[in-house]
Order: C-alpha cells, then structure tokens, then sequence
C-alpha cells in the first residue's frame, strides 16, 4: 500500500474517534433535556490475506426521538491493495483503490396496544473509481407480548453499475481501434431480496432467532478482471446474467447468571441456482471477566461446493457466451475461523471528568482464518468504540 | 422423534404463547454475551469480507453485490 492513502487513512480514522467524542458531548446535553437518545459509533477494520489487503474506519450514528422517530447513518472508507490472485490467474500485478460509503436510514414505530410495529426505510450508496452500487430498502418488525416475540419482514433492491480502469494492464484488453475495453466498458446488474425473520425470547435466559432470506441478482455478475485459461490462452470469466439465492439461519443464545457465560448456536445453510450448496455453523462463547470486561471465543466453519461452471483450467474448447471461471470463491473448498474479542466498559469513567464516556465500551478483535482455497489464510481485525446516549 | 425434531416442537410451542419473559425478568438479556444488536456494525465489516471471498451470502443483512470486490 502507498504510504499516501495510509495516512489520509489514519487521518480519517482519528477524524472518525473525534467526532464520536464531540457528538456525544453534544448529544449528551440533548439527551439531559430529555429530547433524544441514540449510539455513536467509531470502527476501524483491517483484513489481510497473500493477496489484499483493506484498511477500513468508519463512524456509525443512530438517533432516537422520544416520540419514537429513528434516523442514523454511516459513513465508511475502504482501501483495498490487491494482487494478482483477485485479478487474474496469471498476471502478477498490484493496485490500490479508495471505497467510499455512506448510508442514510429513518423509521418510526407505532404504539398498536399490545404490539409495536416499527416501519423502516434505508438507502446506501457505495462508490470506487470502477464501481458504483446504489440500494435501498423497506422493512417492517412486529412486536408482540412485550416484545417476547419479533416477526421482521424486510425487501431490498440494488443497482451496480460496473466499469474498468487501467490496472497496469491486468484485465484490460486492447481494441482494432487502438483503445482498450477500458474505454467503453460499462455493465450493471440488479438485485431484489426479501427476508423474514422470527425472533423469540424462551426464558429469562434464552432466545433463539429463525431467518430466511431470498436473493435475485439479474445482469453483469462476473469480475471485470478476472480471466481464465480456456484450451491454455486467456479470456475473460463469463457468468451467468441470473441468480437465485436462498440462505437460512438459525442461531441460540443461552446465559447461565452463576458463572456470567453466554453461549451462541448459530448455522446458516444456503443453495442457489449456480448449484453451490454452502453450510456454516458457528460457535460463540462470552465470558465476563470481570464487572467491565467480557472476553469473546468465537469458531466458525464454512464448506461450500463448486459453482456448475468452475473449472482451474478447461481444457476442452468451449463457445465465447460459454460461461467459465476461475474464481476460487466458486470452487469446492471449506474455511476455519478462530477468533478473541475483548469488549471493555468504561464504566469506571463515571462521575470523573470522562463522566460522559460511563456507559461507552471498546472492543478488539483478532480472527484467523485457515482456507482450503487460493486466496489462503487470512487475518480480521477490528478496534471499536462505542458511545451510547440519552 | 429425533433430537431436531424434538428442538423445533419446543420452538413451536413457545411461538403458540407458552413462555412470556416479562421485562423486569429480562437483566440476563442484557449482559454483554446476550446483546447481538452490540455486534451489529462489526458484524457488518466481517459480513464484508466473507461476502467476497465465500460462494454463500445472506444471513447478515447483505444480499450479495455492493461492491467491486466479488
């Protein structure tokens, strides 16, 4: 990574910490007047593998009116280095680009007697110098009996419209007119999901949660780099222009009161139309350490099988519209997770001058990852500051 | 009837109304193991990176697409 964007990085992360601070002295005082409350929220992300690398702050804020209106937003920066295992299966090349993302959401909740329902809507724009993606959403939650009971119901749509920019070359095709597909490169694709979700208290001690979310993608689903070796020469991957997706999850959540322990169930089992079949369940165990500081073992598995079209190499010839691919995330492989999170309340800070910081925590996190695949082991780490109010 | 079986019969009946968890019976829902919004915007990073590295999606608010890293 240049040393350039690493420190507007660094700058934007400080920036990031700043304002969390300076919004919740500000919002702290309307909290005091018994007018809003709400959660201020800086991240800052790091993930590494052989091949990328991504640093990424970001600063979340949510809003609550006593009447029962929410509003909140983020905004988040990616730089992400990438090598030649994202590019392409032979070109050895390296970039490093910006993301830019925001966000905006509002809702309101209805007080029905013995229910709530909450109405939401959302809208998100992500922007690279090759990529913009622009998706909103409608979502709906019932609460019934005090809350014991959550039905959600929510449907999302998403435009991204895709070009290419000049990676040295990777990915990048000359023209008879002696231009390259970078100049006129210009391909988009739709999406629509719809999700459901029940969420159910079983016990002062317990909850489980049941969701199932449907996906359709339509249009231009392939890297705009990526190629692949068909019959030894190289041609860019082609995927098919439609997608049906069907993931479900289901996870536990058990606390035993003597020892301060939380234990989470979760699996996730997901097919679609490409035939890759994928489970994951997951492991994670809380434990309080003390008043202030809990510690977080978390295990995840994930197995997949291959896309109908994968191949390493094809070695047959195959028509141009042929749709081939050498993406490891389409191949038969399967990944471990390890990882420790330690979340620290700053409840210690109450009534000093850092009064105002008494119910903030801040979370680390460490997480390996050992895959079976070509883009190798990799590392997630994230630092977290968390700042409610009100 | 098998262990699963017996699991979501249990799920079934608490869906009917069996158990009410009253809120001045909720702390342990509070305690820091048991609070899953808390994990929502770091979980939103995490669902990031196995979204591009990982055939499956959703689960996680995502539906897949988003950004150029696929």
């Amino acid at each position: 990574m240049s040393s350039i964007p690493r420190t507007t990085l660094a700058f934007a992360f400080a920036l990031s910490v700043l304002a969390t601070l300076g919004t919740t002295r500000t919002a702290h005082a309307d909290g005091a007047s018994g007018t809003w409350s709400g959660l201020a929220e800086a991240r800052g992300n790091y993930y590494w593998e052989r091949s990328t690398r991504v640093v990424s702050p970001g600063l979340e804020l949510s809003l609550e009116s006593p009447t029962g209106v929410r509003v909140g937003g983020h905004y988040a920066v990616d730089s992400i280095t990438s090598a030649s295992q994202a590019t392409g299966v032979v070109e050895d090349v390296s970039f490093t680009e910006v993301r830019h993302e925001g966000s905006l959401r509002g809702g309101y909740e209805f007080d029905l007697g013995d229910a709530k329902l909450a109405l939401n809507a959302d809208f998100r724009v992500s922007r690279e110098p090759d990529y913009v993606s622009l998706g909103g959403g409608l979502s709906a939650a019932i609460s019934l009996d005090d809350r014991s009971t959550v039905l959600r119901f929510g449907v999302h749509v998403l435009r991204d419209s895709i070009s290419q920019v000049l990676r040295d070359g990777a990915g990048v095709r000359p023209l008879p007119d002696g231009t390259t597909t970078a100049d006129v490169f210009d391909e988009a694709f739709s999406a629509l999901a719809f999700d459901v979700a029940w969420e159910q208290l079983l016990a002062p001690w317990a909850f489980f949660q049941l969701s199932y979310q449907y996906g359709y993608l339509d249009g231009y689903l392939a890297n705009a780099y990526r190629m692949v070796a068909v019959v030894g020469s190289l041609r860019p991957e082609n995927h098919p222009d439609t997608r049906h997706r069907h993931t479900a999850t289901g996870r536990l959540a058990l606390h035993a009161n003597r020892t301060g322990s939380s234990l989470h169930l979760i699996y996730r089992a997901y097919i679609d139309s490409w035939d890759i079949g994928a489970i994951t369940p997951e492991v994670r165990i809380y434990q309080e350490l003390s008043r202030n500081v809990t510690l977080r073992v978390r295990w995840r598995h994930y197995r997949q099988t291959r896309s109908f079209f994968y191949q390493d190499q094809y070695a047959d010839e195959l028509p141009e519209d042929a749709p081939v691919t050498a993406d490891p995330k389409m191949s038969t492989f399967h990944s471990n997770l390890l990882g420790f999170q330690l979340l620290v309340g700053l409840g210690f800070l109450e009534e000093s001058k850092l009064d105002f910081l008494g119910r903030a925590s801040i979370d680390l996190t460490f997480e390996y990852i050992w895959n079976t695949n070509r883009f190798g082991n990799g590392v997630i780490s994230q630092l977290g500051l968390r700042v409610p109010f009100g | 009837m098998g262990p699963f079986r017996r699991i979501g019969a249990a799920l079934l009946l608490c869906a009917a109304g069996c158990v009410h968890v009253a809120p001045y019976e909720r702390e342990a829902l509070t305690r820091p193991g048991m609070d899953s919004e808390r994990e929502t915007n770091e979980t939103h990073f995490r669902a990031h990176v196995h979204d591009s590295r990982e055939g499956a999606t959703g689960g996680h608010g995502s539906t897949g697409g988003g950004c150029g890293c696929n």
